[in-house]
């Protein structure tokens, strides 16, 4: 039985898409609300907006692809799906970052994980930030509101292996552990998330919101880059628009979108870039600053038995044994996970090459990857990065301090020790120089004599955060606490770049939770009389 | 086998010997040769090494395999950004040129003329260089080799992995 795409059936009904890469003139749409944005934060404001009776248009700069085109394959889902075909890295280098690029954003292509905003960090926010009105208690109905819309419960399948040594070490060695809840609806627990689901099971914005919005007689532009907003005396008054070709590059059509609600939601690198391009104010230079990364360290481990980590659901548990150890603002923390595991995200984030790299492959189906994803952004030292204009478009510079290789060798500690516990035969960090470590009490002597540095020690993240900071102390928050940007008022910005810092979480359901708050008060006072 | 011999009988000789290729000249030349053609002659010199293990043993089947690798590569390369490819692009002019692996690896000796062992020093050499710019260019050729053969299906028979088929066949 052929799974159904209801994209195509969606379209063929008459959804209102226009592909830029297809249109060879100039063109001019008004409307009461653009959207820039179509992943977390965007499709969420989308539908919520559309539903108030408002003429919406979502401008979205990756493709629309669809359960079609999903083939699980990366060499298709990179280039189709990830900035920069999932190539993007910090400007050192030092990082690599996945991101999502494609109707849907980051929600079409990650793993699914539902966690809400932790209490220690909404309490943070509160009173080092000037955060009003988002405390657990108060955002508790919006989280409940966007979990039933997205169909986030908790996971009913045992977990894959990869994932049970998770808990499983946790277990043995007495640590917390959590079941994941999951954004899914008919799941055939493929393991293919970061690919696109083919089954359209991933309640991603690409097969919830986005249509819902289109029912509601939105608009959809996909390839299509926003470039400049226009504004005067504190109001934007158009949106340009490059359209982009098949290959995302400009087409050299240009777009003008005049509405009377700009709400920016491209994401914590390109609504800061956005801004910056368009020369909005920003007296306290905050735009592109304080960007953080959960940036995140990898340990491998190989099992008897297989553990087939590209099978199952990527991610069923997590652990946060180690994310506040030292309390919101002490040494930083770490929240324990695994990653899928797939041929090309496998081979190009480990280590070395020839015959031991070979090896590491030949076990691939014994690989048990843990992560840590370390929580930037809460102490003193821990800064983040700095997203900058350049003649090409941008760079993100973000300086790995040693308070973060402090946590990064806490953190290789605490994983080895776990997948020991849960039965490795053997462990290897993934830093440059290491070799198989053979028992827990080896690795103990290893991991704390080795150097970690940039381009030697694997960091990646899947979470960029940050930039355009929420809060109501105008030095340091760029928008209020419902998103209203402090000095353009018609603008609002709805996306990861509103966190004031990481979220010591997955950040999918922070931005469905607080969006769908502010949207909603949003919505209603735009609503048509 | 002697890689050598393989390697010189397999590639034509493509690369030139061109002097004063600077790391970061903002530039990088078109050549005229046909895309999918650049850089075999280094890449081939390359991919043995990297891919040791993993490369088939059979002689034809491993060289259908550099093939189709570097096929990949070439693919890989068109989808990085302009900046990424850019950087690519002048590591394999440096490579090609005497001037350019005397900057990298102290020596004029071409690729092809050098053995594995030499070949192996010399990425160990880049890999635990003082320079961050020399890792940067280890990390991303090896990234970018990896990538592009750990993304061919047919690569995945070696660790018994393939995607799951999603469609039955209800002929």
């Amino acid at each position: 039985m052929m799974i159904k795409d209801p994209i195509i059936v969606g379209l063929a009904s008459g959804w209102d898409h226009i592909d830029a890469s297809t249109i060879s003139k100039d063109i001019v749409i008004e409307a009461d609300v653009v959207v820039v944005g179509t992943g977390a934060g965007g499709g969420t404001a989308a539908e919520i907006l559309s539903q108030a009776g408002l003429k919406v248009v979502m401008l979205e700069a990756g493709p629309l692809k669809t359960s079609s085109d999903f083939d699980m394959e990366e060499r298709t889902a990179y280039p189709n799906l990830y900035q920069q075909a999932a190539s993007m890295k910090t400007a050192d280098s030092a990082v690599g970052i996945f991101q999502g690029r494609a109707v849907g954003g980051s929600t079409t292509i990650n793993w699914t994980t539902s966690i809400r905003t932790p209490d220690d960090t909404l309490k943070y926010w509160a009173a080092e930030k000037g955060l009003v009105g988002l405390s657990t208690e108060s955002l508790t109905p919006w989280f409940e509101k966007a979990e039933q819309r997205l169909n986030i419960y908790p996971w009913q399948l045992p977990p894959n292996a990869n994932n049970q040594m998770l808990a499983e070490g946790c277990d043995k060695l007495d640590w917390q552990y959590t079941l994941i809840n999951r954004n899914v609806k008919g799941c055939l627990n493929l393991g293919y998330c970061g690919m696109g689901c083919p089954a359209n099971a991933k309640q991603s914005m690409l097969v919830t919101t986005v249509p819902s919005a289109l029912k509601n007689g939105a608009i959809l532009i996909s390839r299509a880059k926003a470039i400049q907003l226009e504004h005067s005396n504190g109001n934007v008054t158009q949106l340009n628009v490059a359209a982009l070709d098949e290959t995302l590059k400009p087409s050299g059509i240009t777009m003008v979108i005049k509405a009377k609600r700009y709400v920016l939601a491209a994401g914590a690198i390109h609504t800061p870039t956005l801004l910056m391009r368009s020369k909005t104010p920003d007296p306290h230079s905050l735009l592109g600053k304080r960007t953080f990364l959960h940036p995140t360290l990898l340990s491998g481990a190989v099992f008897e038995q297989p553990i087939n980590g590209h099978s199952g659901a990527p991610q069923s548990i997590y652990s946060d044994q180690f994310l506040w150890r030292n309390g919101v603002t002490g040494a930083l923390g770490y929240k324990l996970e695994v990653p899928p595991i797939h041929p090309v995200l496998v081979s190009s984030k480990t280590l070395g090459y020839g015959e031991s790299h070979a090896e590491l492959m030949r076990d691939f189906n014994h690989l048990q990857v843990t992560i840590a994803l370390i929580r930037d952004g809460f102490h003193n030292d821990s800064v983040g990065g700095q997203v900058q204009l350049t003649d090409t478009g941008f760079k993100l510079d973000y300086s790995l301090t040693n308070t973060f290789w402090y946590a990064a060798k806490h953190a290789f500690l605490s994983m080895a020790e776990l997948q020991f516990a849960a039965g490795a035969k053997k462990v290897l960090p993934m830093n440059d120089g290491m070799d198989y470590l053979q028992n827990w009490s080896q690795a103990k002597q290893a991991i704390n004599d080795m150097q970690l540095a940039p381009l030697k020690t694997i960091v990646a993240s899947a979470h960029v955060m940050g930039g355009c900071p929420m809060g109501e102390d105008l030095t340091k928050a760029m928008i209020d606490s419902n998103g209203q940007h402090h000095y353009l008022e018609n603008v609002s910005v709805m996306d990861g770049s509103m966190f004031p810092t990481s979220i010591g979480a997955n950040p999918q359901l922070s931005i469905y939770g607080i969006v769908t708050r502010n949207a909603s008060k949003l919505a209603e006072s735009l609503k048509p009389i | 086998m002697n890689r050598r011999t393989f390697i010189l009988s397999s590639f034509a000789m493509t690369a030139g010997l061109a002097i004063g290729t600077t790391w970061y000249n903002g530039h990088w030349q078109h050549s005229s040769l046909k895309p999918k053609m650049k850089h075999h002659l280094v890449l081939s010199v390359m991919l043995p090494i990297f891919l040791d293990g993993a490369l088939p043993e059979v002689s034809h089947l491993r060289q259908k395999t550099i093939l189709h690798t570097i096929e990949s590569i070439h693919h890989t390369l068109q989808l990085l950004p302009d900046e990424s490819q850019q950087k690519l692009e002048q590591l394999f002019e440096l490579l090609e040129s005497r001037l350019g692996l005397l900057l990298l690896s102290g020596s004029i000796t071409p690729l092809i003329l050098r053995t594995p062992l030499e070949l192996i020093n010399m990425l160990e050499e880049w890999r635990h260089h003082y320079l961050a710019l020399i890792n940067e260019a280890y990390v991303g050729l090896r990234e970018l080799i990896m990538s592009s053969y750990y993304a061919i299906p047919n690569h995945w028979v070696a660790f018994n992995y393939a995607k799951p088929q999603l469609f039955s066949d209800e002929t």
